[in-house]
Protein backbone atom coordinates (compact mmCIF):
# COMPACT_ATOMS: atom_id res chain seq x y z
CA UNK A 1 0.00 0.00 0.00
CA UNK A 2 0.94 3.17 -0.88
CA UNK A 3 1.69 6.17 1.68
CA UNK A 4 -0.13 8.92 1.82
CA UNK A 5 1.19 12.55 2.93
CA UNK A 6 -0.89 12.92 6.84
CA UNK A 7 -4.06 15.79 6.58
CA UNK A 8 -4.45 15.40 2.87
CA UNK A 9 -7.69 16.83 1.76
CA UNK A 10 -9.33 15.20 -1.19
CA UNK A 11 -13.13 15.86 -2.38
CA UNK A 12 -14.86 12.77 -4.82
CA UNK A 13 -17.32 13.77 -7.34
CA UNK A 14 -19.22 10.96 -9.13
CA UNK A 15 -23.01 10.18 -9.31
CA UNK A 16 -22.11 6.76 -8.69
CA UNK A 17 -23.11 6.93 -4.91
CA UNK A 18 -21.27 3.46 -4.19
CA UNK A 19 -18.15 4.43 -5.42
CA UNK A 20 -18.34 7.73 -3.47
CA UNK A 21 -18.81 5.37 -0.47
CA UNK A 22 -16.05 2.85 -1.02
CA UNK A 23 -13.43 5.47 -2.18
CA UNK A 24 -14.28 7.81 1.13
CA UNK A 25 -13.95 4.32 2.97
CA UNK A 26 -10.48 3.81 1.62
CA UNK A 27 -9.11 7.19 1.78
CA UNK A 28 -10.33 7.72 5.46
CA UNK A 29 -8.45 4.32 6.20
CA UNK A 30 -5.60 5.88 5.04
CA UNK A 31 -5.99 9.41 6.94
CA UNK A 32 -7.65 11.33 4.54
CA UNK A 33 -9.70 13.93 5.09
CA UNK A 34 -12.44 13.09 2.08
CA UNK A 35 -15.96 14.29 1.05
CA UNK A 36 -18.20 13.05 -1.72
CA UNK A 37 -20.37 14.77 -4.17
CA UNK A 38 -22.17 13.60 -6.43
CA UNK A 39 -22.95 16.08 -9.11
CA UNK A 40 -21.69 19.44 -10.44
CA UNK A 41 -23.50 22.06 -8.65
CA UNK A 42 -22.97 20.69 -5.71
CA UNK A 43 -19.28 20.97 -6.14
CA UNK A 44 -19.40 24.31 -6.70
CA UNK A 45 -21.24 25.28 -3.01
CA UNK A 46 -18.95 22.44 -1.97
CA UNK A 47 -16.09 24.00 -2.67
CA UNK A 48 -16.85 27.57 -0.55
CA UNK A 49 -16.61 25.61 2.22
CA UNK A 50 -13.82 22.65 1.92
CA UNK A 51 -10.43 23.21 0.24
CA UNK A 52 -9.48 20.31 -0.87
CA UNK A 53 -5.95 19.64 -2.55
CA UNK A 54 -7.05 16.83 -4.97
CA UNK A 55 -10.55 15.89 -6.54
CA UNK A 56 -11.06 12.81 -8.24
CA UNK A 57 -13.72 14.32 -10.88
CA UNK A 58 -16.07 11.57 -12.63
CA UNK A 59 -16.22 12.93 -16.30
CA UNK A 60 -19.85 11.89 -16.97
CA UNK A 61 -21.90 13.81 -13.98
CA UNK A 62 -25.66 14.54 -14.36
CA UNK A 63 -25.37 18.19 -14.84
CA UNK A 64 -22.41 18.47 -17.17
CA UNK A 65 -19.16 16.50 -17.99
CA UNK A 66 -16.15 16.77 -15.54
CA UNK A 67 -13.85 17.78 -18.32
CA UNK A 68 -15.42 20.94 -19.52
CA UNK A 69 -15.79 21.72 -15.42
CA UNK A 70 -12.25 21.48 -15.55
CA UNK A 71 -11.30 25.23 -17.12
CA UNK A 72 -13.68 26.44 -14.35
CA UNK A 73 -11.73 24.52 -11.45
CA UNK A 74 -8.34 26.16 -12.93
CA UNK A 75 -10.06 29.64 -13.22
CA UNK A 76 -11.01 29.77 -9.49
CA UNK A 77 -8.92 26.98 -7.84
CA UNK A 78 -5.68 26.97 -9.76
CA UNK A 79 -3.95 25.00 -6.82
CA UNK A 80 -6.17 22.03 -6.39
CA UNK A 81 -4.98 19.06 -8.52
CA UNK A 82 -7.46 17.18 -11.10
CA UNK A 83 -7.71 13.48 -11.58
CA UNK A 84 -10.33 12.32 -13.62
CA UNK A 85 -11.86 9.13 -13.63
CA UNK A 86 -14.13 7.90 -16.46
CA UNK A 87 -16.22 4.40 -17.45
CA UNK A 88 -15.25 5.18 -20.85
CA UNK A 89 -12.07 4.33 -22.76
CA UNK A 90 -11.10 8.15 -24.24
CA UNK A 91 -12.39 11.16 -23.27
CA UNK A 92 -13.49 11.49 -27.20
CA UNK A 93 -16.28 14.26 -27.68
CA UNK A 94 -17.78 14.91 -30.88
CA UNK A 95 -14.86 12.01 -32.71
CA UNK A 96 -11.75 14.76 -31.15
CA UNK A 97 -9.37 13.37 -28.76
CA UNK A 98 -10.15 16.38 -25.78
CA UNK A 99 -7.76 14.19 -23.52
CA UNK A 100 -5.52 17.12 -21.57
CA UNK A 101 -1.96 15.98 -21.46
CA UNK A 102 -1.28 17.34 -17.60
CA UNK A 103 -4.41 15.45 -16.24
CA UNK A 104 -4.31 12.06 -14.53
CA UNK A 105 -7.17 9.82 -16.14
CA UNK A 106 -8.26 7.13 -14.34
CA UNK A 107 -10.40 4.32 -16.17
CA UNK A 108 -13.03 2.24 -14.67
CA UNK A 109 -12.52 -0.55 -13.27
CA UNK A 110 -10.25 0.45 -10.50
CA UNK A 111 -8.88 -0.63 -7.56
CA UNK A 112 -7.72 1.35 -4.59
CA UNK A 113 -4.18 0.68 -5.38
CA UNK A 114 -5.09 3.04 -8.71
CA UNK A 115 -6.14 5.61 -6.38
CA UNK A 116 -3.59 5.89 -4.24
CA UNK A 117 -1.04 5.82 -6.88
CA UNK A 118 -2.80 8.81 -8.46
CA UNK A 119 -3.05 10.31 -5.50
CA UNK A 120 0.47 10.04 -4.52
CA UNK A 121 1.63 11.23 -7.90
CA UNK A 122 -0.97 13.99 -7.56
CA UNK A 123 0.52 15.72 -4.05
CA UNK A 124 4.05 14.48 -4.80
CA UNK A 125 5.05 17.93 -6.43
CA UNK B 1 -38.63 12.17 -76.58
CA UNK B 2 -36.62 13.92 -79.59
CA UNK B 3 -35.66 10.59 -80.55
CA UNK B 4 -39.86 9.19 -80.70
CA UNK B 5 -40.08 12.75 -82.71
CA UNK B 6 -37.49 11.37 -85.22
CA UNK B 7 -39.13 7.88 -85.19
CA UNK B 8 -42.48 9.23 -86.16
CA UNK B 9 -40.91 11.12 -88.54
CA UNK B 10 -39.35 8.00 -90.53
CA UNK B 11 -42.66 6.11 -90.10
CA UNK B 12 -44.44 8.83 -91.93
CA UNK B 13 -41.40 8.82 -94.66
CA UNK B 14 -41.94 5.64 -95.26
CA UNK B 15 -45.84 5.80 -95.21
CA UNK B 16 -45.59 8.37 -97.86
CA UNK B 17 -43.41 6.30 -100.21
CA UNK B 18 -45.43 3.60 -99.33
CA UNK B 19 -48.11 5.76 -100.52
CA UNK B 20 -45.98 6.75 -103.75
CA UNK B 21 -45.63 3.45 -104.70
CA UNK B 22 -49.26 2.51 -104.66
CA UNK B 23 -50.08 5.63 -106.98
CA UNK B 24 -47.42 4.33 -109.37
CA UNK B 25 -48.90 1.11 -109.52
CA UNK B 26 -52.32 2.18 -109.97
CA UNK B 27 -50.98 4.27 -113.11
CA UNK B 28 -49.46 1.39 -114.83
CA UNK B 29 -52.32 -0.63 -114.18
CA UNK B 30 -54.43 2.74 -115.93
CA UNK B 31 -52.04 2.48 -118.72
CA UNK B 32 -52.28 -1.23 -119.16
CA UNK B 33 -56.18 -0.77 -119.43
CA UNK B 34 -56.02 2.06 -121.87
CA UNK B 35 -53.35 0.35 -124.30
CA UNK B 36 -55.78 -2.67 -124.04
CA UNK B 37 -58.73 0.10 -124.77
CA UNK B 38 -56.26 1.08 -127.78
CA UNK B 39 -55.40 -2.36 -129.25
CA UNK B 40 -59.25 -3.27 -129.21
CA UNK B 41 -59.89 -0.20 -130.99
CA UNK B 42 -57.54 -0.37 -133.36
CA UNK B 43 -58.67 -3.66 -134.33
CA UNK B 44 -62.05 -2.74 -134.59
CA UNK B 45 -61.28 0.17 -137.01
CA UNK B 46 -59.41 -2.17 -139.24
CA UNK B 47 -61.98 -4.71 -139.00
CA UNK B 48 -64.98 -2.10 -140.04
CA UNK B 49 -62.70 -0.55 -143.22
CA UNK B 50 -61.99 -4.64 -144.31
CA UNK B 51 -65.80 -5.05 -144.15
CA UNK B 52 -66.30 -1.92 -145.83
CA UNK B 53 -63.59 -2.93 -148.59
CA UNK B 54 -65.69 -6.27 -148.69
CA UNK B 55 -68.88 -5.10 -148.93
CA UNK B 56 -67.40 -2.66 -152.03
CA UNK B 57 -65.64 -5.38 -153.96
CA UNK B 58 -69.18 -7.36 -153.65
CA UNK B 59 -71.14 -4.46 -154.74
CA UNK B 60 -69.00 -3.66 -157.42
CA UNK B 61 -68.41 -7.80 -158.62
CA UNK B 62 -72.61 -7.94 -158.61
CA UNK B 63 -72.81 -5.06 -160.95
CA UNK B 64 -69.89 -6.39 -162.63
CA UNK B 65 -71.33 -10.16 -163.23
CA UNK B 66 -74.27 -8.61 -163.59
CA UNK B 67 -73.59 -6.95 -166.57
CA UNK B 68 -71.95 -10.01 -168.27
CA UNK B 69 -74.89 -11.84 -167.35
CA UNK B 70 -77.09 -9.31 -169.94
CA UNK B 71 -74.76 -9.44 -172.54
CA UNK B 72 -74.33 -13.69 -172.52
CA UNK B 73 -77.33 -14.26 -171.13
CA UNK B 74 -75.60 -17.10 -168.88
CA UNK B 75 -77.32 -18.43 -165.91
CA UNK B 76 -74.65 -19.80 -164.11
CA UNK B 77 -73.70 -15.57 -164.02
CA UNK B 78 -76.57 -15.08 -162.21
CA UNK B 79 -76.22 -17.32 -159.68
CA UNK B 80 -72.16 -15.44 -159.19
CA UNK B 81 -74.40 -12.42 -159.15
CA UNK B 82 -76.62 -13.41 -156.22
CA UNK B 83 -73.45 -15.12 -154.32
CA UNK B 84 -72.40 -11.78 -154.46
CA UNK B 85 -75.69 -9.84 -153.39
CA UNK B 86 -75.53 -12.09 -150.07
CA UNK B 87 -71.77 -11.48 -149.56
CA UNK B 88 -73.03 -7.40 -149.44
CA UNK B 89 -75.89 -8.56 -147.54
CA UNK B 90 -73.51 -9.85 -144.94
CA UNK B 91 -70.84 -7.65 -144.83
CA UNK B 92 -74.00 -5.39 -143.80
CA UNK B 93 -75.05 -7.31 -141.20
CA UNK B 94 -71.33 -7.25 -139.89
CA UNK B 95 -70.66 -3.46 -140.26
CA UNK B 96 -74.23 -2.65 -138.50
CA UNK B 97 -73.02 -4.59 -135.39
CA UNK B 98 -69.61 -2.71 -135.77
CA UNK B 99 -70.70 0.50 -136.09
CA UNK B 100 -73.98 0.36 -133.29
CA UNK B 101 -72.64 3.06 -131.19
CA UNK B 102 -71.17 5.53 -134.04
CA UNK B 103 -74.68 7.77 -135.12
CA UNK B 104 -72.96 9.79 -138.09
CA UNK B 105 -71.40 5.96 -139.35
CA UNK B 106 -74.72 4.26 -139.59
CA UNK B 107 -76.85 6.90 -141.00
CA UNK B 108 -73.95 6.75 -144.13
CA UNK B 109 -74.26 2.83 -143.84
CA UNK B 110 -78.08 3.15 -144.01
CA UNK B 111 -77.61 5.49 -147.36
CA UNK B 112 -75.19 2.96 -148.34
CA UNK B 113 -78.14 -0.05 -147.51
CA UNK B 114 -80.73 2.29 -149.58
CA UNK B 115 -78.56 2.35 -152.55
CA UNK B 116 -77.17 -0.89 -152.64
CA UNK B 117 -80.74 -1.76 -152.11
CA UNK B 118 -82.09 0.13 -154.91
CA UNK B 119 -79.34 -1.95 -157.39
CA UNK B 120 -80.58 -5.44 -156.38
CA UNK B 121 -84.03 -4.09 -157.19
CA UNK B 122 -83.33 -2.57 -160.42
CA UNK B 123 -81.53 -5.58 -161.19
CA UNK B 124 -84.72 -7.75 -160.19
CA UNK B 125 -86.58 -5.42 -162.45
CA UNK B 126 -84.35 -5.85 -165.71
CA UNK B 127 -84.15 -9.89 -164.89
CA UNK B 128 -88.05 -9.76 -164.61
CA UNK B 129 -88.25 -8.09 -168.08
CA UNK B 130 -86.08 -10.21 -169.50
CA UNK B 131 -88.12 -13.13 -168.57
CA UNK B 132 -90.96 -11.78 -170.06
CA UNK B 133 -92.23 -11.63 -173.60
CA UNK B 134 -91.31 -8.03 -174.66
CA UNK B 135 -87.82 -6.66 -173.36
CA UNK B 136 -87.26 -3.05 -173.84
CA UNK B 137 -83.39 -2.84 -174.55
CA UNK B 138 -83.70 1.27 -174.11
CA UNK B 139 -85.31 0.52 -170.22
CA UNK B 140 -82.46 -1.90 -169.36
CA UNK B 141 -79.61 0.43 -170.32
CA UNK B 142 -81.20 3.15 -168.36
CA UNK B 143 -81.56 1.04 -165.43
CA UNK B 144 -77.88 -0.03 -165.93
CA UNK B 145 -76.49 3.80 -165.90
CA UNK B 146 -78.44 4.19 -162.87
CA UNK B 147 -76.91 1.26 -161.66
CA UNK B 148 -73.49 2.84 -162.26
CA UNK B 149 -74.40 5.97 -160.47
CA UNK B 150 -74.79 4.42 -157.89
CA UNK B 151 -71.99 2.36 -157.19
CA UNK B 152 -70.29 5.34 -157.78
CA UNK B 153 -72.14 6.78 -154.83
CA UNK B 154 -71.60 3.63 -152.76
CA UNK B 155 -67.92 3.47 -153.66
CA UNK B 156 -67.49 7.48 -152.39
CA UNK B 157 -69.37 6.82 -149.44
CA UNK B 158 -67.61 3.95 -148.85
CA UNK B 159 -64.60 5.88 -149.14
CA UNK B 160 -65.85 8.49 -146.96
CA UNK B 161 -66.88 5.74 -144.14
CA UNK B 162 -63.28 4.75 -144.32
CA UNK B 163 -61.96 8.50 -143.76
CA UNK B 164 -64.11 8.95 -140.94
CA UNK B 165 -62.56 5.72 -139.28
CA UNK B 166 -59.45 6.10 -140.26
CA UNK B 167 -59.49 10.01 -138.30
CA UNK B 168 -61.52 8.49 -135.63
CA UNK B 169 -58.56 6.19 -134.73
CA UNK B 170 -55.58 9.15 -134.96
CA UNK B 171 -57.72 11.47 -133.06
CA UNK B 172 -57.67 8.46 -130.04
CA UNK B 173 -54.40 8.19 -131.09
CA UNK B 174 -53.36 11.63 -130.11
CA UNK B 175 -55.73 11.35 -126.71
CA UNK B 176 -53.78 8.43 -126.16
CA UNK B 177 -50.56 10.17 -126.75
CA UNK B 178 -51.11 12.74 -124.42
CA UNK B 179 -52.30 10.97 -121.56
CA UNK B 180 -49.36 8.88 -121.87
CA UNK B 181 -47.47 11.63 -121.84
CA UNK B 182 -49.26 13.64 -118.65
CA UNK B 183 -48.51 10.04 -117.28
CA UNK B 184 -45.23 9.88 -117.86
CA UNK B 185 -44.70 12.84 -115.97
CA UNK B 186 -46.72 12.00 -113.45
CA UNK B 187 -44.85 8.50 -113.21
CA UNK B 188 -41.35 10.60 -112.83
CA UNK B 189 -42.27 13.08 -110.60
CA UNK B 190 -43.99 9.80 -108.47
CA UNK B 191 -40.97 8.01 -108.42
CA UNK B 192 -38.13 11.11 -107.50
CA UNK B 193 -40.20 12.06 -104.34
CA UNK B 194 -40.22 8.29 -103.26
CA UNK B 195 -36.11 8.39 -104.27
CA UNK B 196 -36.35 11.44 -102.16
CA UNK B 197 -38.30 10.22 -99.18
CA UNK B 198 -36.49 6.93 -99.23
CA UNK B 199 -33.23 8.65 -98.59
CA UNK B 200 -34.72 10.71 -96.20
CA UNK B 201 -35.95 8.48 -94.22
CA UNK B 202 -32.60 6.14 -94.37
CA UNK B 203 -30.63 9.56 -93.53
CA UNK B 204 -32.98 9.94 -90.27
CA UNK B 205 -33.16 6.45 -89.74
CA UNK B 206 -28.96 6.64 -89.32
CA UNK B 207 -29.24 9.93 -87.29
CA UNK B 208 -31.94 7.95 -84.96
CA UNK B 209 -29.53 4.73 -85.15
CA UNK B 210 -26.87 6.95 -83.52
CA UNK B 211 -29.00 8.45 -80.92
CA UNK B 212 -30.39 4.96 -79.91
CA UNK B 213 -26.41 4.17 -79.40
CA UNK B 214 -25.76 7.05 -77.39
CA UNK B 215 -28.92 7.07 -75.75
CA UNK B 216 -28.15 3.01 -74.81
CA UNK B 217 -24.32 4.61 -73.64
CA UNK B 218 -26.36 6.74 -71.76
CA UNK B 219 -28.48 4.49 -69.95
CA UNK B 220 -25.35 1.84 -69.23
CA UNK B 221 -23.48 4.27 -68.05
CA UNK B 222 -26.25 5.36 -65.30
CA UNK B 223 -26.55 1.80 -64.66
CA UNK B 224 -23.29 1.88 -63.53
CA UNK B 225 -23.46 4.87 -61.97
CA UNK B 226 -26.70 3.37 -59.84
CA UNK B 227 -25.02 -0.05 -58.90
CA UNK B 228 -21.88 1.81 -58.04
CA UNK B 229 -24.43 4.06 -55.60
CA UNK B 230 -25.96 0.85 -54.56
CA UNK B 231 -23.10 -0.93 -53.04
CA UNK B 232 -21.79 2.93 -51.32
CA UNK B 233 -25.25 2.31 -49.83
CA UNK B 234 -25.09 -1.00 -48.75
CA UNK B 235 -21.19 -0.50 -47.37
CA UNK B 236 -22.93 2.45 -45.41
CA UNK B 237 -25.98 0.66 -44.49
CA UNK B 238 -22.89 -2.00 -42.66
CA UNK B 239 -21.07 1.20 -41.30
CA UNK B 240 -24.35 2.69 -39.81
CA UNK B 241 -24.78 -0.91 -38.65
CA UNK B 242 -21.19 -1.27 -37.16
CA UNK B 243 -21.56 2.33 -35.81
CA UNK B 244 -24.86 1.58 -34.40
CA UNK B 245 -23.26 -2.10 -32.95
CA UNK B 246 -20.24 0.26 -31.50
CA UNK B 247 -22.58 3.07 -29.71
CA UNK B 248 -24.76 0.51 -27.99
CA UNK B 249 -21.19 -1.46 -26.56
CA UNK B 250 -20.29 2.04 -25.41
CA UNK B 251 -23.41 2.68 -23.52
CA UNK B 252 -23.53 -1.01 -22.13
CA UNK B 253 -19.80 -0.56 -21.61
CA UNK B 254 -20.02 2.83 -19.16
CA UNK B 255 -23.28 1.07 -17.16
CA UNK B 256 -21.48 -2.39 -16.32
CA UNK B 257 -17.84 -0.21 -15.36
CA UNK B 258 -19.50 1.53 -12.68
CA UNK B 259 -20.94 -1.34 -10.21
CA UNK B 260 -18.11 -3.46 -11.85
CA UNK B 261 -15.79 -0.73 -9.82
CA UNK B 262 -18.16 -0.79 -6.97
CA UNK B 263 -17.68 -4.78 -6.44
CA UNK B 264 -13.76 -4.17 -6.98
CA UNK B 265 -13.24 -2.30 -4.76
CA UNK B 266 -15.73 -3.63 -2.30
CA UNK B 267 -14.34 -6.69 -2.55
CA UNK B 268 -10.38 -5.07 -1.54
CA UNK B 269 -12.21 -4.03 1.45
CA UNK B 270 -13.68 -7.46 2.36
CA UNK B 271 -10.63 -8.68 1.45
CA UNK B 272 -8.74 -6.66 4.18
CA UNK B 273 -11.30 -7.89 7.20
CA UNK B 274 -11.66 -11.51 6.21
CA UNK B 275 -8.95 -14.12 7.77
CA UNK B 276 -10.80 -17.17 6.28
CA UNK B 277 -9.10 -19.34 3.79
CA UNK B 278 -12.35 -20.40 2.24
CA UNK B 279 -13.96 -16.95 2.47
CA UNK B 280 -11.03 -15.66 0.79
CA UNK B 281 -11.23 -18.12 -1.89
CA UNK B 282 -14.96 -16.92 -2.64
CA UNK B 283 -13.85 -13.55 -3.08
CA UNK B 284 -10.82 -14.95 -5.54
CA UNK B 285 -13.92 -16.03 -6.97
CA UNK B 286 -15.41 -12.66 -7.30
CA UNK B 287 -12.16 -11.19 -8.74
CA UNK B 288 -12.04 -13.63 -10.97
CA UNK B 289 -15.01 -12.88 -12.53
CA UNK B 290 -14.87 -9.13 -11.97
CA UNK B 291 -11.68 -9.64 -14.60
CA UNK B 292 -13.65 -11.57 -16.75
CA UNK B 293 -16.10 -8.93 -17.03
CA UNK B 294 -13.57 -5.82 -17.71
CA UNK B 295 -11.98 -8.18 -20.38
CA UNK B 296 -15.10 -8.83 -22.04
CA UNK B 297 -16.39 -5.31 -22.09
CA UNK B 298 -12.70 -4.14 -23.55
CA UNK B 299 -12.67 -6.74 -26.22
CA UNK B 300 -16.65 -5.49 -27.07
CA UNK B 301 -15.36 -2.28 -27.04
CA UNK B 302 -12.24 -2.72 -29.08
CA UNK B 303 -13.91 -4.52 -31.70
CA UNK B 304 -17.11 -2.11 -32.23
CA UNK B 305 -14.94 1.21 -31.95
CA UNK B 306 -13.13 3.41 -35.45
CA UNK B 307 -9.72 2.96 -34.22
CA UNK B 308 -6.53 4.91 -35.10
CA UNK B 309 -4.68 3.85 -37.47
CA UNK B 310 -0.66 3.76 -38.33
CA UNK B 311 -0.75 3.58 -41.44
CA UNK B 312 2.02 1.90 -43.85
CA UNK B 313 2.06 1.05 -47.45
CA UNK B 314 2.25 -3.14 -47.17
CA UNK B 315 1.69 -5.57 -50.31
CA UNK B 316 -1.88 -7.87 -49.68
CA UNK B 317 0.44 -10.89 -50.76
CA UNK B 318 2.75 -10.49 -47.85
CA UNK B 319 0.20 -10.03 -45.56
CA UNK B 320 -1.37 -13.20 -46.69
CA UNK B 321 1.72 -15.09 -46.27
CA UNK B 322 2.45 -13.44 -42.99
CA UNK B 323 -1.24 -14.71 -41.56
CA UNK B 324 -1.06 -18.42 -43.57
CA UNK B 325 2.13 -18.29 -41.34
CA UNK B 326 0.34 -16.98 -37.68
CA UNK B 327 -2.68 -19.78 -38.88
CA UNK B 328 -0.11 -22.57 -39.58
CA UNK B 329 -0.42 -24.84 -36.74
CA UNK B 330 -4.27 -24.66 -36.70
CA UNK B 331 -4.30 -25.65 -39.74
CA UNK B 332 -1.90 -28.47 -39.70
CA UNK B 333 -3.48 -29.95 -36.34
CA UNK B 334 -6.84 -29.83 -38.19
CA UNK B 335 -5.11 -31.34 -41.29
CA UNK B 336 -6.96 -28.58 -43.65
CA UNK B 337 -5.64 -28.49 -46.59
CA UNK B 338 -4.92 -24.83 -47.97
CA UNK B 339 -4.89 -23.40 -51.91
CA UNK B 340 -3.81 -19.91 -52.12
CA UNK B 341 -4.33 -17.96 -55.25
CA UNK B 342 -1.87 -14.62 -55.17
CA UNK B 343 -2.36 -11.99 -57.96
CA UNK B 344 1.31 -12.08 -59.95
CA UNK B 345 1.08 -8.29 -59.65
CA UNK B 346 1.31 -7.51 -55.79
CA UNK B 347 -1.29 -5.32 -54.91
CA UNK B 348 -0.19 -2.39 -52.14
CA UNK B 349 -3.15 -0.89 -49.84
CA UNK B 350 -2.67 1.31 -47.25
CA UNK B 351 -3.35 0.09 -44.40
CA UNK B 352 -2.01 -0.41 -40.57
CA UNK B 353 -0.08 -4.03 -40.90
CA UNK B 354 -0.73 -5.78 -37.80
CA UNK B 355 -4.54 -4.19 -37.54
CA UNK B 356 -5.36 -6.32 -41.29
CA UNK B 357 -3.50 -9.11 -40.03
CA UNK B 358 -6.03 -9.43 -37.10
CA UNK B 359 -8.59 -9.23 -39.16
CA UNK B 360 -7.42 -11.86 -42.06
CA UNK B 361 -6.16 -14.06 -39.21
CA UNK B 362 -9.68 -13.45 -37.78
CA UNK B 363 -11.38 -14.55 -40.93
CA UNK B 364 -8.79 -17.76 -41.34
CA UNK B 365 -9.43 -18.71 -38.07
CA UNK B 366 -13.34 -18.95 -38.83
CA UNK B 367 -12.62 -20.76 -41.87
CA UNK B 368 -10.66 -23.37 -40.05
CA UNK B 369 -13.50 -23.85 -37.31
CA UNK B 370 -15.99 -23.83 -39.92
CA UNK B 371 -14.63 -27.30 -41.77
CA UNK B 372 -14.02 -30.36 -40.84
CA UNK B 373 -10.95 -31.58 -40.09
CA UNK B 374 -9.07 -33.61 -42.36
CA UNK B 375 -11.53 -32.78 -45.21
CA UNK B 376 -11.54 -28.93 -45.16
CA UNK B 377 -10.17 -27.15 -48.28
CA UNK B 378 -9.48 -23.20 -47.60
CA UNK B 379 -8.93 -21.29 -50.49
CA UNK B 380 -7.39 -17.89 -50.38
CA UNK B 381 -7.10 -15.70 -52.99
CA UNK B 382 -6.05 -12.43 -54.30
CA UNK B 383 -6.37 -10.24 -57.27
CA UNK B 384 -6.64 -6.61 -58.69
CA UNK B 385 -9.42 -5.32 -59.99
CA UNK B 386 -10.40 -1.14 -61.06
CA UNK B 387 -8.14 0.05 -58.74
CA UNK B 388 -9.24 -2.46 -55.57
CA UNK B 389 -7.64 -5.03 -53.89
CA UNK B 390 -9.34 -7.80 -53.01
CA UNK B 391 -8.56 -10.45 -51.06
CA UNK B 392 -11.17 -13.70 -50.99
CA UNK B 393 -11.15 -16.43 -48.01
CA UNK B 394 -13.60 -19.53 -49.36
CA UNK B 395 -14.41 -22.60 -47.00
CA UNK B 396 -16.06 -25.84 -47.84
CA UNK B 397 -17.55 -26.03 -44.38
CA UNK B 398 -21.16 -26.33 -43.57
CA UNK B 399 -22.07 -22.87 -44.81
CA UNK B 400 -25.06 -20.50 -43.07
CA UNK B 401 -28.39 -19.84 -43.74
CA UNK B 402 -29.57 -16.29 -44.80
CA UNK B 403 -30.39 -15.32 -41.10
CA UNK B 404 -26.84 -17.14 -39.77
CA UNK B 405 -25.46 -14.67 -42.60
CA UNK B 406 -26.83 -11.85 -41.55
CA UNK B 407 -26.17 -11.66 -38.06
CA UNK B 408 -22.42 -13.11 -38.81
CA UNK B 409 -20.93 -9.38 -37.93
CA UNK B 410 -22.56 -8.86 -35.15
CA UNK B 411 -21.03 -8.58 -32.10
CA UNK B 412 -21.25 -11.89 -29.70
CA UNK B 413 -22.78 -13.79 -32.08
CA UNK B 414 -21.67 -16.72 -32.73
CA UNK B 415 -22.18 -20.45 -34.15
CA UNK B 416 -19.32 -21.85 -32.06
CA UNK B 417 -18.96 -23.69 -28.51
CA UNK B 418 -15.84 -21.88 -27.67
CA UNK B 419 -16.58 -18.67 -29.52
CA UNK B 420 -17.14 -15.18 -27.91
CA UNK B 421 -18.52 -13.62 -31.21
CA UNK B 422 -16.09 -10.86 -31.55
CA UNK B 423 -13.83 -12.27 -34.05
CA UNK B 424 -15.71 -11.51 -37.46
CA UNK B 425 -17.17 -8.18 -35.81
CA UNK B 426 -13.41 -6.88 -35.23
CA UNK B 427 -12.38 -8.32 -38.90
CA UNK B 428 -15.16 -5.95 -40.01
CA UNK B 429 -14.50 -3.34 -37.38
CA UNK B 430 -10.44 -3.02 -38.90
CA UNK B 431 -11.56 -3.75 -42.81
CA UNK B 432 -14.69 -0.55 -42.39
CA UNK B 433 -11.47 1.71 -40.76
CA UNK B 434 -9.40 1.14 -43.43
CA UNK B 435 -12.59 2.81 -45.51
CA UNK B 436 -12.46 -1.05 -47.27
CA UNK B 437 -15.37 -3.55 -47.34
CA UNK B 438 -16.08 -6.67 -45.70
CA UNK B 439 -18.60 -9.27 -47.32
CA UNK B 440 -19.79 -13.21 -47.08
CA UNK B 441 -21.58 -15.65 -49.18
CA UNK B 442 -22.80 -18.35 -47.96
CA UNK B 443 -25.11 -21.54 -48.56
CA UNK B 444 -25.86 -24.37 -46.43
CA UNK B 445 -23.95 -27.16 -46.62
CA UNK B 446 -21.84 -25.05 -49.56
CA UNK B 447 -19.21 -23.75 -47.36
CA UNK B 448 -18.75 -19.62 -47.19
CA UNK B 449 -16.74 -17.23 -49.19
CA UNK B 450 -15.36 -13.92 -47.77
CA UNK B 451 -14.40 -10.90 -49.66
CA UNK B 452 -12.62 -8.09 -48.53
CA UNK B 453 -11.80 -5.46 -51.03
CA UNK B 454 -9.50 -2.71 -50.32
CA UNK B 455 -8.41 0.58 -52.29
CA UNK B 456 -5.45 0.14 -54.24
CA UNK B 457 -2.52 2.57 -52.92
CA UNK B 458 -0.98 2.99 -56.84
Amino acid sequence: MKNVKAGLKVLIIDDETEICYLLTKILKGKGVECYSVYSLSEAKSFLNTFSPSVIFLDNHLPDGLGIDFLGYLRLNYPEIKVVIITAHDTLYINGKNVEPEDIEIIYKPFNSNRILVALEQATRN
Amino acid sequence: MKIFYKEQKVRNGYIAAFVLLMISYFLVFFVLWQMEKRVMLVNKTSEKINNLDILLSCVNESENVFKGFIIMQDSGLLDSYRNHNHCAESSFQTLKKLLEVDDAQLKYLDTLYTRVSANVSLSDSTLSELNGAKAQEQNIKTRLARQSANVKEIRRIVFEMQTNETKQLASSSTEFETTSNTLKIVHLTTFIIALLLLIYSVLVFNNVSKEKLLYREQLEDGFKKLKTANNDLINLRSIEKFAASGRIARAIAHEIRNPLTSISLATEQLESTLVEEEEKSMLEIINRGINRIHLLIQELLNSTKFSQLTLDTVSLNTLVYEVIDLAKDRIDLNAIKTVVNLDTQPCIIKADREKIKVALLNVVVNSIEAVEPEKGIIEITTQQNDGKCIVSIKDNGSGMDENELSRIFEPFYTLKENGNGLGLTLAQNIVLNHKGDITVKSKPNNGTLFTMVFNSNE
